[in-house]
C-alpha cells in the first residue's frame, strides 16, 4: 500500500489540474477581497454605484466602519468554505484526478499486480483526502495572508485563533466527506463529463432539497437538513460552538463517509475495469 | 506439458448476452498465441478476465499452473485495449508511476525499460503528443517494466503504420526469443499475426471453435496441385509408378492433392492423360492465411 500512496502523491504531484485548482481559489479569494474593496470605494463616494456590476444597497452605505472591517477575514474564510466555493473547486478537481484513472486506463497498470482491490481503492482515497486538506489549508492561508495585505495588522488582530482553528477542522472534516461522496460518483460513473455535473449538482441543489424535505417533515417537528454534510458546512458557527452541533457535526460527518466509502469500495472490488 | 494460462469452461455474461462462452485455451510456455476473432468475438473481454480486470461468471482459471491468481497476476503484463498512459505527463514520468507503484527500487529500471522500446529520446514531450506507434510502444514498456513472464497485447499493432508494425514485430519476437516470455496477442492484420504466432485460438460468437500451432496451420493452407480424376486410385498408382510421388492425399472421392514437384506440374498432366486417365480439372491452389482464417472464422452473419 506504501507503494501505490508513493505512486499516487507523485502523480498528485506532477498534477497539473491540482496547481489549476490551487490558483483558481487565490483568485477567487482575491475577487473577494477585491469586492469588498470597490464597496468601501463605493459607500466613500470613490467610485460610482454600479461599477464593474457591484451595487452597493442604502443600508450598507449608511453603515460607519468600513464594510471589510465588518466582514473582516474570518467572514471571508466562512464565505469561502461555508458557501461551497472550496467544494466546486474539489469536485472538479477529484473528479479529474479520479476519473481520468478510468478514461486514461491507467488503472489497468496497477490492477491485477498482487494489491487487492480494496487497497489500490484506500491508496487513491487516501490521496484526494490529502489533496483535500492541503487546498483547505492553502485556502485559509491565501485568505490570511490577503487578508493581512487588504486590512492590515488589524484584520489579522480581529481574528480568535482558536475560533479559527475549530472552524477550519469543523470545515476540513466536511470537506473530507464531500471529497468521499465525490470518489464515490466518480468510481460509480467513470465518465468525466457525468461525474463531474452529478457531484456538481449534489453540491448546488442538494441544500434546497433538504429545505423541501424539511417542509415536509415539519409536522414530525424532524429536519433532516440537521444531517445533511453541505447544510453543515453553511451551518457551521464561526465562534461561540455548542457541544451539540460539534457532536452532531462530527457524528453526521463519520457516517457519510463511513457510507461514502463503504459503497465506493464495495463498487471498486466488483466492478469490472475497463 | 507446461501451461502459462489455461481455461476451463471460462465464461462471461453481461445481462442475457453471452460474451465468452465456455472458453478452453491452452497457452504453453514459450508461445505467441495469436488470439483470432470478429469485432465483438470476445477476445478483448477473455483477455480482460485472464488479466484480472474482469470477473467470470463460470469456469477456472490457471495460471503457471496455479488457481492462486492474484499471486500469478504479478507475472503478468498486459495492455488490453488502449495504452494506460497519463496523457500530461511525459513517458518518463509514466513510467515512474509504475515504478513506484509496483515498488521497484531501481531508478535505472525506468531508463532500460524506456531504452528498450526505443523512447528515451523523448525527454520533455507529452504523451498527449506522441505518435499513435510511440504511445503503443509506451504501453508495452509499461508492460514489460514489471519483468513479465506472460504478456497480454490486445491489437498491439492497431492504428500503427508499416514501420510501426514491423517494429512491434520484432520487438515481440525479441521478447519471446531472448526473454522467454510467453504472448498472447490478438491483432485483425491476420498476415502479421501469422509472421510472429506459433499457436492460434479462433474465437466465434464467444466460442473458441479450435486451437492449432502454426504447423498445423501451414499444412492446412500449403500449396498443392488439384486434380479433378475419374478415378483417384488409378491416379495414385501412376503418381507413385510413373512420377514417383508419395507427397499426395486423397480429400474425397474424385479428387487427389499433390504436395510435390509443383513447379513441374504439366509432366503430371501429360503423363495422367497417357495413362488413359479422364482429368477433368488441374490446377496449382493453396489457400493463404487470411482466406484459411475468414472460413474458419465464418460468414458475415457472424460478425
Amino acid at each position: 500500500m506504501r507503494n501505490m500512496i508513493s505512486g499516487e502523491f507523485y502523480k498528485l504531484r506532477k498534477s497539473k489540474c491540482f496547481y489549476v485548482c490551487i490558483l483558481t481559489v487565490a483568485v477567487l479569494v482575491l475577487l473577494l477581497y477585491g469586492t469588498l474593496a470597490m464597496i468601501d470605494k463605493i459607500r466613500t463616494g470613490q467610485r460610482e454605484n454600479g461599477q464593474n456590476g457591484i451595487i452597493v444597497t442604502e443600508e450598507v452605505k449608511k453603515s460607519e466602519e468600513p464594510f471589510m472591517d465588518q466582514i473582516g477575514i474570518m467572514g471571508v474564510i466562512q464565505e469561502m468554505f461555508s458557501g461551497h466555493f472550496l467544494d466546486f473547486v474539489l469536485v472538479v478537481f477529484i473528479s479529474m484526478f479520479v476519473i481520468r484513472e478510468y478514461t486514461d486506463g491507467a488503472v489497468k497498470n496497477i490492477v491485477g499486480k498482487g494489491y487487492s482491490r480494496e487497497k489500490i481503492f484506500f491508496s487513491k482515497l487516501l490521496t484526494v483526502l490529502a489533496a483535500t486538506v492541503i487546498l483547505s489549508l492553502i485556502t485559509a492561508a491565501v485568505i490570511v495572508l490577503l487578508g493581512m495585505i487588504f486590512m492590515g495588522k488589524e484584520g489579522l488582530e480581529a481574528l480568535i485563533w482558536k475560533d479559527v482553528m475549530i472552524y477550519l477542522g469543523l470545515q476540513i472534516l466536511f470537506a473530507i466527506v464531500v471529497t468521499s461522496i465525490t470518489v464515490l460518483v466518480s468510481e460509480l460513473f467513470r465518465s468525466l463529463a457525468a461525474g463531474i455535473s452529478i457531484s456538481m449538482g449534489i453540491v448546488i441543489f442538494s441544500t434546497s432539497l433538504t429545505a423541501a424535505l424539511d417542509l415536509l417533515f415539519h409536522r414530525l417537528g424532524w429536519k433532516p437538513s440537521r444531517y445533511w454534510i453541505l447544510d453543515l458546512q453553511t451551518e457551521c458557527p464561526v465562534g461561540d460552538f455548542k457541544g451539540e452541533f460539534l457532536t452532531r457535526g462530527i457524528a453526521v460527518s463519520l457516517i457519510w463517509f463511513g457510507l461514502a466509502v463503504l459503497a465506493g469500495t464495495i463498487h471498486f472490488k466488483r466492478a469490472d475495469v475497463k | 506439458m507446461e501451461y502459462v494460462l489455461k481455461t476451463e469452461g471460462l465464461t462471461k455474461r453481461y445481462g442475457k448476452h453471452t460474451v465468452v462462452d465456455h472458453v478452453s485455451m491452452h497457452v504453453r510456455k514459450g508461445d505467441i498465441y495469436g488470439f483470432i476473432g470478429r469485432n465483438g468475438a470476445g477476445k478483448t473481454t477473455f483477455m480482460r478476465m485472464a488479466a484480472g480486470f474482469a470477473a467470470p461468471d463460470e469456469g477456472t482459471q490457471e495460471l503457471f499452473g496455479s488457481q492462486e491468481l492474484e499471486k500469478q497476476r504479478v507475472r503478468i503484463g498486459s495492455l488490453i485495449e488502449q495504452p494506460g498512459v497519463y496523457r500530461n505527463m511525459t513517458a518518463r514520468e509514466n513510467i515512474e508511476v509504475v515504478r513506484r507503484n509496483l515498488g521497484i527500487t531501481s531508478k535505472t529500471a525506468v531508463d532500460e525499460v524506456l531504452e528498450f522500446v526505443n523512447l528515451s529520446h523523448t525527454d520533455k514531450k507529452k504523451v498527449k503528443n506522441f505518435s499513435m506507434g510511440m504511445k503503443q510502444r509506451l504501453g508495452i514498456a509499461i508492460a514489460l517494466f514489471s519483468n513479465p513472464d506472460f504478456l497480454i497485447l490486445d491489437e498491439p499493432i492497431n492504428g500503427l503504420d508499416p514501420a510501426g508494425i514491423k517494429e512491434i514485430r520484432d520487438l515481440l519476437l525479441k521478447l519471446n526469443r531472448e526473454k522467454q516470455i510467453t504472448i498472447l496477442i490478438s491483432s485483425h492484420i491476420l498476415g502479421e499475426l501469422s509472421k510472429i504466432a506459433t499457436r492460434y485460438g479462433i474465437i466465434r460468437d464467444g466460442v473458441l471453435v479450435e486451437e492449432f500451432d502454426r504447423k498445423e496451420l501451414e499444412r492446412r493452407c500449403r500449396k498443392c496441385h488439384k486434380l479433378i480424376v475419374d478415378d483417384e486410385e488409378r491416379t495414385a498408382a501412376v503418381l507413385e509408378e510413373k512420377c514417383g510421388i508419395t507427397n499426395y492425399d486423397i480429400p474425397e472421392t474424385g479428387i487427389v492433392r499433390v504436395f510435390e514437384n509443383l513447379e513441374d506440374s504439366w509432366k503430371l498432366n501429360q503423363e495422367l492423360i497417357q495413362s488413359g486417365i479422364r482429368l477433368k480439372e488441374s490446377y496449382l491452389t493453396g489457400q493463404d492465411l487470411e482466406g484459411y482464417f475468414m472460413d474458419l472464422l465464418g460468414d458475415e452473419k457472424n460478425a
